[in-house]
Order: C-alpha cells, then structure tokens, then sequence
C-alpha cells in the first residue's frame, strides 16, 4: 500500500521524504543518544581538568609544606640556639655568686660587686608562656691588664651570654702594674610566665 | 566512477529466467574478464495447474516451483530478465508514418490495441526502433500483450523473490544468445532465426547484422511431431526468401537458417534433414533450446544442457556484443514500485549508515567516557589522603608558627644587640698587641654600644699615630681615630692622647 503510494508521488518527492525521515531520524538518535554522551563526556573531561590542577595544586602546597616544616624546624633550632645564650634563674643566681670567685681564679682581686636588678622589669613574653628579664651588676675589681682579661674572658666564656655595659679600666694611683677595672655586667634570664608574675 | 563501474561491470553476474508451458530454466551467467560463462543452469517442469493457456493462473505455484528450482541449483542472484509468458502476444514491425508522432510509445499502443490478435484488451506494448524499410519510413519493432498476463507473471515472480529487471519475448532473447556466433560478422548472408514453440513459429531475419524482418505464425501443430507443421514452416522461410528475392532484390545473397526447437527439442535431426532436402542450397542447422552448440559463451560444469531462451535473457545485462532489440513489457507500475523499493533501499541503507556512524559515536564516546573516569578515579584515589583545604590550614598554621618564631628570634635579637656582644679580652689583648713601646695607656674606657676610648701618653705624635694606625687595622676594631693629642709643657715632653675606638659589630645572639 505505501510502496503504491510512493511509487505515485514524484522521485524529488521521495527523496525529500526520505531525507526528512532520515535527517529526523539523525537528530532524534543525535539527541538521545549521542548528545548526552557528549556533554557526559565534555563534563567529564572538564571535570580531568579541575582535578588534574587541584592535584597540582596540592602537590605545590605538599612542596611548600614541606618546605615550611623545614623552615620552621630551623627556626626551632635556630631559637633553641639562642635560648641556650640566656640564663635560667638558677643559673643566674649562680652566675653572681660566682663572680667572686671568678675574680679570685683571674688573680684580680675584688673590689665591691652591686647588684643592680632590674628583675621585676619583664623585657619580653615569648610565645611558649615565657618571659626573658634583665639582670645587671656593677664589678670594681683591681689586678694586672693580663689579669683583667683572663677575667674577663672567664666572665664571658661560657654557653650563655654575658653583655659588659660598661667598662673602665685606669690605672690605680699607687702601683704601676696595678689596675683597677669598672664594669657593668647584664644577663638575661629566661622566666616562665607564671612563676615570674607570682614572684 | 566510470572505472569503478566498468569494473565493476566485468565480474557482473546476471539471471535469466524462461518460462514455457511445461518447463521452466534458470541460467546464471557471469562476465569475466575472458568473455562470458555460464556459472549454473537448471530446468524443471512447470507446476501442474500453475500455467493454463499460455498465461499464469496459479501465480503461487509458479513461485514455488521457480523457488524450488533456484535453491536446487543453488542460484541466490534475485535480479533477473524474463522472458515474456503470455498469449496471446502481438509481434511485429510497424511502419511509422511520414510525421513522426510526437509519443511513439502511444502510437505503438494505439495500433496494437487496433490488431487482431489483442481486440480491445486492455493491453501493454513495447517498441524499439530498427532500421528504415526500403521506401525509407522509418520502422519500430513492437510487441504487446495482455497486461493482466504479464500481471499474473509479475506476480509470481515475486512471490519468488524475483526483483524483474525486465520482461522480453523469447524471440529476441533467442537471437541475442546466438547473436555472437551466428549474426556477428555474418556480412555477407541472411540469417533466418526461427524459433518454434509447439505450433507457433517465429521467423526472424536479420540483415547485415541488423534485425530487419520478423513473421509469427500458426503452423498447426508440434513440428515435432507433426509433418504437416514441419512443411507448413517450410513454406513460411520459403516465402520469406522469395519475398526477400522480389522485394528487397537480394536473390543473389546467401541465406542461412537457425531453427531453435523449444521444450525437449525431439527431432531436430528429422527436421534438419527434411529443411535440408526443401532448401539444399541453404546452411541449414536444427537445434533443441536445451545446450546448443551455437553459443559462443563457455558452460561451466553446472551449466550443462542451460536452455538458450535463459541464457539470452541474462546476456541482456551483460556487457557484450548483442542485438540492438531492447524491449521491457515490465508494467509500468511495476517498474514505479522496483524503483521505489530501489530509493527506499538506498534510504534505508543511508539511514543504517547513519545509525551505524551514530552508534559508532557513541560507542566512541564511550569509551573516552570510560577512559576518563578512570583516570578521574586515579586521580581521586590520588588525592582522598589529603585535601587542599586541609593543607591550606597546615599551610597557614606553619606560616604562623614560622613567623612567631622568626619574631621570637629578631626579639632576642634585637635585645642582646644593645649591647657589645664581642669578647672584650681579645679587644683588650689586641690594644696591648698594638701598643707601641714609646707610648702608654692610663685608661680604658668602653660604654654600652661599641665604643671605647683609650687614653694615655707618648713621647712622641709618630708613636700615637702609629697606634692609631695599628688599631685601625685590628681585626676587632673597626675604626680607630685619634681625638686628641697634646704636648704637656714640663721638661719630659710627652704628649697626651685620646683615641677613640669603633668596634667591630658583632652578629647577636
């Protein structure tokens, strides 16, 4: 019956229904078929691309990270370093009770040492609930210039750091080789927060 | 195109398809590049009560039968020329009249209704021109028939599962299978083509190669058989001849006779000899339909005995020398609707393409699809130990703790450096190093910062400056500059100096 049908309608006619039904067709199957899967497809490879660049994204991050932990480790070390030059209060209050007797192994002989303080003055807080403070003292000390800087060299030789203010060094009035030696010495000394604000 | 065509064209396979009253014959040729072979041929009887008068009646089991007879043979080819089973069927050459009509195929139609043969039927012809007749009017070539009949044969050849590419009388397909060999370069004879079908006679001459003459007549009865028929086509070519003497005045050409006997072809020898004995100045030869000698297409060994009628009806599609006799009684509608099936096949053919193409697509896309989830999954897998934000907070928290650090260093720093943090004994080793002998130091004095200043006597300026001079090249001091020098006025003359010194910095803690 169809076949009877086309086979009345002209050729240019049966081709254009033939083209539609077959364009119809391509775009109906395009649609439903090929379309999605593209745009999946598409969506999908964008998608790649999103997690490729957080990928590398978080490998720099993982490189900068590492590279921070390191940085901070040598700061650490670097600070631990520096804490290392700073008295503790033991070793403070040793340090000027010892001073005498440093006087006394240098061959110097010791004239007064005042103690000057400073200790209720906080300098600085650090970030670990710990304070440094400042601690002085003024040594009048006689003894030969070679005497002098053993002294001197005593004073400063050891881990922590001994700062010399001030220091004055004349010859005494009466003996030529004698000298007479001023100076002021300042330690700092590394407090934790809470004892120091109870104290 | 046209080589891919021709090419084509040289291994082209092609069906004949013969149907008679008793028999029906298949023959599948094939052009090769060294001519033609005939592949298969088969034979077998008409279906009882399938052909009645010489028409179809029972369309359904000639289609039987023709299906039963190709897969016997194995023929698969459905394309096919047929050859015209019909009677009556009006054959003959018309004169066109001096105006040449503007349709000649209307004309054609017009006149053969008018014949004898079909009174007022409702008929369908076909025509093809052939040469111009002595006078010089122009001839055409025209057979007709019922079309109910041919109906009848369509329809039972497609209930076959035939697609017909044409329908022709066996006459001109018996000619184009002897074309080659008994026509061809036959310049100098006649050559009188008769074929007979039981009692009917078709005589048909060809002239310098060129159809020019056909006569159908009633001889009675089986020729076979009967002798009255055998002389009765014995006056028919004898008429023929003598018509051709007197009228077209060629009494002195030679003329050569083919008699081609349908169905079994009994005989043949009987009536060879009894047309030679009538006309012993003429080659006469006598042969059944069923595996002559005088075609000049090579048999393969399941062509033996292929009818001549089915061979001659498959040369029409081949690319071989063969009468210029093309006519096609498919009816038209017929031939509307193969065209259609045609244009439909080619749709539909595109519309698989282009489904095919679209599966393709996506079963391409797919696959990408497929691809790069995975590498997605990978990449997930990759990351779900640690996510960005994750490692932008342990980045901020590292920077932060960097930075106290940094700060808690510079703080230190910045309160050990307000001090001199450099080791006075080796100052003070190196200004005794540096003294020269002439002068001498009364005191030393360093304040916070890295100042110091040395004072003392000399007894003279050089040694002062030399002192400067040689502090100011120790490595502990940076700068060394004399500030004041003055001659006490007394009888020992020594000068007193101040010097002041720049220490070098020292790096804090």
């Amino acid at each position: 019956m169809l076949m009877d049908r086309l086979a009345r309608s002209s050729r240019t006619s049966r081709v254009a229904f033939s083209g539609a039904i077959i364009g119809i067709m391509a775009i109906a199957i395009y649609n439903w078929a090929v379309r999605p899967h593209a745009q999946c497809l598409q969506a999908a490879q964008r998608y790649e691309i999103v997690i490729g660049d957080k990928a590398r994204k978080n490998v720099i991050l993982r490189t900068g990270e590492e590279a921070s932990k390191k940085e901070v480790e040598r700061l650490k070390a670097e600070l631990a370093g520096a804490r290392t030059k700073l008295f503790t209060p033991a070793e403070a209050s040793r340090f000027f009770s010892n001073i005498e007797s440093i006087c006394y192994d240098a061959q110097c002989t010791a004239r007064s040492i005042n103690f000057l303080g400073n200790v209720d003055k906080m300098l600085i807080s650090l970030g670990d609930r710990k304070v440094i403070v400042s601690n002085s003292a003024a040594i009048s000390l006689a003894g030969s210039y070679g005497e002098i800087i053993g002294f001197l060299a005593k004073l400063t030789g050891r881990p922590q750091e001994v700062l010399i203010r001030s220091l004055k060094i004349f010859s005494s009035d009466g003996e030529a080789d004698l000298l007479e030696c001023e100076l002021m010495i300042t330690v700092y000394i590394i407090h934790d927060e809470e004892t120091f604000t109870n104290e | 195109m046209k080589d891919i065509r021709q090419f084509v064209a040289l291994f082209r396979t092609s069906l004949g398809v013969d149907i008679c009253d008793d028999k029906i014959s298949l023959a599948l040729l094939r052009r090769t590049k060294n001519g033609v072979e005939i592949v298969k041929a088969a034979s077998g009887p008409a279906p009882a009560g399938a052909i009645e008068d010489g028409s179809v009646k029972d369309p359904a089991l000639l289609a039987k039968a023709i299906k039963a007879l190709k897969s016997s043979c194995k023929i698969s080819k459905r394309r096919a020329v047929v050859s015209l089973f019909a009677r009556p069927v009006l054959t003959q050459i018309m004169q066109l009249p001096g105006n040449l009509p503007g349709n000649i195929g209307q004309y054609v139609q017009k006149e053969a209704k008018h014949c004898a043969v079909l009174p007022c039927k409702n008929i369908m012809s076909g025509h093809c021109g052939i040469s111009a007749s002595k006078t010089g009017s122009s001839r055409v070539f025209t057979v007709a028939t019922e079309i109910e009949k041919v109906n009848q044969l369509m329809k039972a050849l497609q209930e076959a599962g035939i697609i017909v590419e044409a329908i022709e009388p066996a006459e001109i397909a018996c000619c184009r299978a002897l074309y080659e060999k008994e026509i061809a370069g036959n310049l100098d004879s006649n050559v009188l083509i008769t074929l007979i079908d039981g009692a009917d006679a078709t005589l048909i001459v060809f002239r310098n190669q060129a159809f020019d003459f056909v006569r159908k007549r009633d001889i009675g009865k089986d020729i076979c058989q009967s002798e009255e028929s055998r002389k009765c086509l014995a006056e028919e070519i004898d008429t023929i001849i003598h018509y051709y003497a007197m009228e077209i005045d060629e009494s002195a050409r030679n003329w050569r006779v083919v008699t081609v006997v349908r169905h079994d072809g009994r005989n043949t020898e009987e009536i060879s000899g009894f047309l030679k004995s009538r006309f012993p100045d003429m080659e006469i030869e006598v042969v059944s339909e069923a595996g002559p000698k005088n075609m000049s297409f090579a048999a393969g060994p399941d062509a033996q005995g292929a009818c001549l009628i089915a061979v001659g009806l498959a040369v029409r599609l081949l690319d071989v020398p063969q009468p210029k006799l093309k006519i096609n009684l498919m009816p038209p509608k017929s031939a509307e609707v193969r065209v259609v099936k045609q244009d439909m096949l080619i749709a539909a053919n595109i519309a698989v393409a282009v489904l095919f193409a679209m599966l393709m697509v996506v079963a391409v896309l797919k696959v990408s699809l497929n691809k790069t989830d995975k590498v997605i999954n990978e990449k997930k897998k990759e990351q779900s130990s640690c996510e960005t934000s994750d490692l932008l907070i342990e980045r901020a928290k590292l920077k932060r703790q960097a930075n106290n650090l940094r700060e808690e260093i510079e703080k230190l720093n910045k309160l050990v450096s307000s001090g001199y943090t450099g080791n006075w004994g080796l100052v003070l080793d190196e200004i005794r190093r540096k003294t020269p002998e002439s002068l001498w130091i009364t005191s030393i004095a360093g304040s916070d910062g890295s100042g110091l200043a040395v004072k003392g006597w000399s007894t003279s300026y050089e040694a002062i400056h030399l002192f400067v001079d040689m502090l100011g090249e120790s490595k502990h001091i940076e700068s060394a500059t004399l500030v004041e020098a003055e001659k006490r006025e007394g009888s020992d003359n020594l000068v007193s100096y101040a010097v002041n010194c720049t220490l070098v910095a020292q790096g804090g803690l």
